[in-house]
């Protein structure tokens, strides 16, 4: 699904380099849950970046589901990354303006697709986050875990190859944070490849495996889980509620 | 981002727009009506007026002493110009057109004080006044020599027996037809026979709106101040005026040149509020569409700012730059569009309200779709600096957790 081979990341300004990632090689499996951990400035988030085509980088190659990313213009990284990746940020990132319906709109209408399939799209993934009966407030009018569960549908809605997760728990309580781990664990029950940033190790012991970076590198890898050990499979493009409530 | 999703977010952060909607909405109906006024001001300065201005100077001479004879001063004055090479003809005049000073009087058709005479702008001046003005004669004749004498303060006036008129008081007069040879009665019900018409001719009030009927009475008004106009050959005039000045000066030892101008000079005085009211509606213009695209550029800054993590999500999302730029975009043309509207109503209510106080012209309305487009274009080149700077927000700002 994902292969990164000797990527290398440097941030210059007139003073000074700074190597966010040094050859690092990394492969990800079709399915697979990892969680990508390490101490501040270890280059996690740069790594998020890269996977994600947020960022470019200098050296290497990346390969994300069939496809050598490495050398997409801006634009063709822009779709690539609409039709291939699910983001969840730490802040959920939602726009307070629009209505939940019109957030996950926002990802569907970039890719071009008609209206009776965004909304068949949007009214699903709100079903699976279980906020189908409040696709018209806004995001100041839920809590920080409704809000990630709409970020997490916003996502899902495009159908996503791989899932990023950016601490996505990084802003709930300790309840609201396990139950946005349970949302996660059961898309990726069902078939979802998560990729997921976080600096809480009991939250990274919750994927199948671990990979530890410092100084941009991979220092380690641990596998936790294995598929045998997921919870639940439940299906994505039904109507069940993979939460009934956060 | 789609055109529904954008209004409701419009809607739900109204003030900034709504402020800046409401100062294109005022800008347009000011700058309209000021446009329209500007335009109706150019136009009355530009129209043409029948007269050769370009080539004409004009000199005012003051006899003075007991023994001053104006007769002869006249006829040496008018000699000595005519002898000057360059000069084409000269007269000497009751008063100058476009100067603002004249002289008006009212003429009728048929012999009946009980009927309304039509007013009209006077003047006098010798067989050589047309040709000393540049203006052409459309049908029947010039006044003959012998029709022409000198018109003293002590002389009894009378009433001429033949006189030229414009083709707009003939139409005043007879309406369709012919005044040619017709009588034109003055106040006293005396008449004077029409001999010639002049196609077109402006009169000494600019502002006046029977401007364009005149009357020419054959004479050569022989004052204490005469007021003489002379033509010159094309591209002359400058290099004429002082000649003549100097000339006059040293030929006649009693009279004093009060004043010798370019006929373009006095038209210009005359015209001055007009230009003067353009010159500051124009600046009124400049700022006001400054003010507003400082305002738009001021708003869609701001919104990049306040959005810089939105825009960064966007982009995370799969936008391009070019759809955050359409964005932006397309947020302003739906504020300028509200402006618009609104501004539209608040034109001709302003105009409706300037037609009723100032008795101005309605309102040209072809004006309001040029000012519409016109601000369209300008506010859309005001937001695209902001827009192109919101599109290069990187996507990574996505991720930052500021």
């Amino acid at each position: 699904m994902l292969q990164m081979t000797q990527i290398k990341k440097v941030y210059r300004t007139e003073l000074i380099e700074t190597h966010a990632l040094r050859e690092l090689s990394l492969s990800v499996n079709e399915g697979e849950f990892i969680a990508v951990t390490g101490p501040s400035g270890s280059g996690k988030t740069t790594f998020l970046n890269i996977v994600g085509l947020l960022e470019t980088f200098e050296h290497g190659t990346y390969m994300l589901d069939g496809k050598d990313v490495s050398r997409l213009n801006d634009d063709d990284r822009s779709a690539f990354r609409n039709q291939k990746i699910g983001f969840i940020f730490q802040s959920f990132n939602l726009i307070p303006d629009l209505n939940l319906f019109e957030n996950i709109d926002v990802p569907l209408r970039y890719r071009g697709l008609p209206a009776g399939d965004r909304k068949q799209r949007i009214e699903n993934a709100l079903e699976t986050v279980g906020l189908a009966s409040r696709m018209r407030h806004i995001p100041a009018q839920l809590s920080g875990g409704q809000q990630q569960r709409v970020a997490i549908a916003r996502a899902l809605a495009g159908d996503p190859k791989v899932l990023l997760a950016d601490e996505p728990t990084g802003n709930l309580d300790t309840t609201m944070a396990h139950q946005v781990m349970d949302l996660l664990e059961q898309i990726h029950a069902a078939g979802t490849t998560i990729v997921m940033v976080t600096h809480d190790p009991e939250l990274a012991n919750r994927a199948e495996r671990n990979i530890h970076l410092i100084d941009g590198r991979v220092s380690g890898e641990e596998f936790v889980h294995s598929q045998d050990e997921i919870p639940q499979a439940v299906k994505l493009n039904g109507s069940e509620p993979l939460v009934a409530q956060l | 981002m789609g055109f529904g999703p954008m209004m409701s977010s419009l809607l739900r952060n109204k003030t900034g727009p709504l402020l800046v909607a409401l100062q294109i909405a005022v800008t347009l109906a000011i700058v309209i009506n000021s446009l329209f006024i500007i335009m109706q001001r150019v136009e009355k300065m530009n129209r043409p007026t029948g007269i050769d201005v370009d080539n004409v100077i004009v000199t005012y001479v003051r006899g003075f002493g007991e023994d001053f004879d104006v007769v002869s001063s006249i006829t040496n004055d008018i000699d000595l110009i005519k002898s000057i090479s360059g000069v084409v003809a000269a007269t000497v005049s009751n008063h100058v057109p476009l100067s603002g000073s004249g002289s008006g009087t009212g003429l009728r058709a048929v012999a009946d004080e009980t009927i309304t005479p039509i007013g009209v702008g006077r003047f006098r001046w010798s067989e050589e006044g047309l040709d000393a003005m540049g203006i052409e004669l459309s049908r029947g004749r010039n006044f003959y020599p012998q029709e022409v004498n000198y018109i003293l303060p002590t002389s009894e006036n009378g009433t001429p027996p033949s006189v030229l008129i414009t083709q707009d008081l003939a139409e005043s007069l007879f309406g369709e037809e012919d005044a040619l040879g017709k009588p034109v009665y003055w106040g006293d019900m005396e008449a004077s026979t029409v001999v010639g018409i002049i196609g077109h001719m402006h009169g000494s009030w600019v502002t006046w709106d029977k401007l364009t009927n005149v009357v020419i009475q054959p004479g050569k008004p022989a004052y204490t101040t005469n007021k003489y106009i002379i033509r010159v050959e094309p591209g002359m005039r400058d290099e004429l005026l002082p000649v003549i000045e100097q000339k006059l000066g040293e030929s006649n030892r009693q009279r004093v040149i009060k004043r010798v101008s370019t006929l373009e000079d006095l038209a210009a005085r005359s015209y001055q509020q007009d230009r003067g009211t353009a010159i500051i509606l124009s600046i009124v213009i400049s700022l006001l569409i400054g003010l507003t695209v400082l305002v738009i550029v001021g708003l869609s800054s701001f919104h990049v700012t306040q959005r810089t993590k939105q825009i960064g999500t966007r982009r995370a999302l799969g936008a391009r730059r070019i759809d955050i730029i359409k964005q932006f975009m397309l947020e302003n043309w739906l504020v300028t569009t509200a402006g618009a509207l609104l501004g539209a109503l608040l034109t001709f209510a302003l105009a409706y309200w300037l037609e009723v106080s100032f008795e101005l012209p309605r309102l040209d309305w072809r004006f309001l779709p040029a000012g519409i487009v016109t601000l369209w274009v300008m506010s859309s080149l005001a937001a695209f600096e902001p827009a192109r700077r919101a599109a290069s927000v990187p996507p990574a700002v996505a991720t930052r957790s500021v």
